[in-house]
């Protein structure tokens, strides 16, 4: 339908688009289906090349930090990122509370919840460095098992005065905090791993709260599971990915109009020149836009101002790493694990179907 | 005289009839395991027959498979018959209607796969110029399988996977390399700023 009402200056313009942008219009996003397959465009060569697909291949990372990473992924179809996306979050395996002992809970936090949260404790442990535990094991070996200890009494501060209603200075151990967890190594583990390594990755995440006479004994096992068993096994905060958006300016807007024009975008999109006396409206960097739209609620700016557009085959990956192994090692376990699955079933074709 | 003589060719060809519907013997030993390997449900039935599972049935007809313990073949091929049962439960790729003869066209069946593996070799997949159709189902998202189905002009459906499933081994292992280069060279520049 708007299709129509855009005007191409050439065939060529319309393939190049359809091939390689998503079109946002007031209403509708078009061109969200891939195109490029084999026979599908005349006189173009679609076809598998491992050669072309190394060109095309860029991969730019624009901010690593400690537990983020932002990276674009150019040159591939959008399949392939969410297979990274998908088996970020629930493939990659980590260490987590799976197995919770209570000798003694007077604490008024219910014994469930209180395993629930503690399951939800991100722990430091690399997994790599750990197996998955036997189905029928219920012991656990120093291979697979991490073992920790809660013990936490709350008692009356002996130095309390009366007028005090300042829980701080009444209760002494009333806030059951991460760093109360200690590490009992079984069998060898002290020998590879140190409590740094394998203990939380916050010292202060807040597990229960209690009041004087309360008490908690509370043995731990950590396991190795995969974000599909349980969401507490997802190494990452969280993994996504957005196309690049891309702003065409069709006519010059200036003056008012131009500064609405800059209102309708994300800060730092449209930035507004000098041009004689009036200012102009000029795109500076699309890659930060928001993609709402707003443009068309405005009558003047509506029709032939801007094209907004995706480019269809760059990413704009995120990945926020919940501390056990680094966002970076994340990917290219992520890609380690694809490249097995692949394996597996090669193998698989190679024994006879 | 005449109507005896009748009534007996009658009896002696009924018995010839009965006994060969009876039992026959076919023998572990010179059974030819790699054809029955090549159809997993007639495996299932030799162990079926053998393992006091089922009935003991060819073509309709009743059969007895010769006694395991027979000879030590014999023994060969039983334990043969039972690993390769094992083995192809524990398989994790399968193809639908194994009696289909045209091999340019098969349903593959993989276990424990989704949409990450699917929607990926699919698109990979497609861009075989020789693949007429290629797409891919969940049946039920309670059951931890995907169907992949291929047609192509010439080529097997099974080398279009094949080439399809290295294709995509090639792209991540590719992918990962210019990942960790460009880790590399963003912690170079971060050092020298």
């Amino acid at each position: 339908m708007s299709k129509s009402k855009v005007k191409y200056s050439s065939s060529k313009e319309y393939i190049d688009e359809s091939r390689n942008e998503l079109v946002l219009t007031e209403f509708e996003v078009l061109n969200a289906e891939a195109t490029d397959f084999p026979g599908n465009h005349h006189g173009f060569d679609d076809s598998w090349s491992f050669e072309k697909f190394k060109k095309r291949l860029k991969i730019n990372i624009v901010r690593m930090e400690n537990m983020e990473i932002e990276f674009d992924l150019i040159g591939v179809d959008p399949a392939i990122p969410n297979a990274f996306r998908r088996i970020l979050l629930s493939d990659i395996p980590t260490m987590a509370f799976d197995k919770v002992f209570m000798f003694n809970n007077t604490s008024i936090i219910q014994d469930e919840v209180l395993a629930h949260r503690l399951g939800l404790i991100p722990l430091k442990a690399d997994p790599r460095l750990f197996e998955f535990r036997a189905e029928d094991d219920d012991a656990g070996t120093p291979e697979d098992t991490l073992e920790f200890e809660l013990k936490v009494k709350c008692s009356w501060n002996p130095q309390r005065t009366k007028d005090h209603t300042n829980p701080e200075h009444l209760y002494r151990d009333f806030r059951v905090l991460t760093s109360h967890l200690k590490w009992m190594p079984l069998g060898g583990q002290k020998d590879i791993f140190t409590p740094d390594a394998v203990g939380p990755v916050d010292d202060k995440i807040l597990i229960a709260k209690m009041r004087p006479g309360h008490e908690l004994d509370i043995k731990l096992h950590a396991m190795k599971g995969t974000g599909r068993e349980h969401a507490k096994f997802s190494p990452v905060a969280t993994a996504f990915y957005r196309l690049l958006p891309q702003v065409k300016l069709l006519k010059e807007v200036e003056g008012e109009a131009a500064q609405r024009l800059q209102k309708c975008f994300s800060p730092g999109v449209i930035d507004l020149v000098d041009s004689g006396e009036k200012k102009v409206a000029k795109v500076n960097d699309a890659r930060y836009d928001i993609c709402s739209r707003n443009v068309f609620r405005h009558e003047d700016l509506k029709e032939d101002t801007v094209k907004l557009t995706r480019a269809r085959d760059h990413f704009i990956f995120y990945i926020e790493s919940t501390g056990a192994l680094a966002p970076e090692v994340l990917f290219t376990e992520a890609a380690k694990i694809l490249s097995q699955k692949c394996r597996v079933f090669l193998d698989e074709l190679k024994n006879g179907l | 005289m005449k109507s005896t003589v009748v009534i007996l060719i009658v009896l002696a060809a009924l018995a010839a009839v009965a006994s060969a519907q009876q039992t026959s013997w076919e023998t572990l030993e010179t059974m030819d395991v790699d054809n029955v390997l090549k159809n997993t449900k007639l495996v299932k039935r030799y162990l079926d027959c053998l393992l006091d599972r089922g009935r003991c049935e060819k073509n309709g007809k009743d059969w007895k498979v010769q006694p395991v313990y027979s000879s030590g073949s014999a023994m060969y091929a039983f334990n043969f018959l039972k690993i390769s049962e094992f083995a192809m439960e524990n398989r994790r790729l399968a193809v639908a209607r194994e009696e289909e003869q045209d091999d340019r066209m098969k349903t593959f069946i993989f276990k424990g796969e989704g949409h990450t593996l699917g929607n990926a070799i699919r698109t990979i997949i497609l861009k075989n110029p020789d693949v007429i159709f290629c797409g891919y189902t969940i049946p039920h998202p309670s059951e931890n399988k995907l169907h992949l189905r291929i047609e192509t002009k010439s080529i097997s459906a099974v080398d279009a996977l094949r080439e399809g499933l290295e294709q995509l081994q090639n792209l991540s292992d590719h992918i990962l390399k210019t990942f960790e280069t460009a880790v590399v060279d963003y912690k170079s520049n971060q050092m020298e700023v």
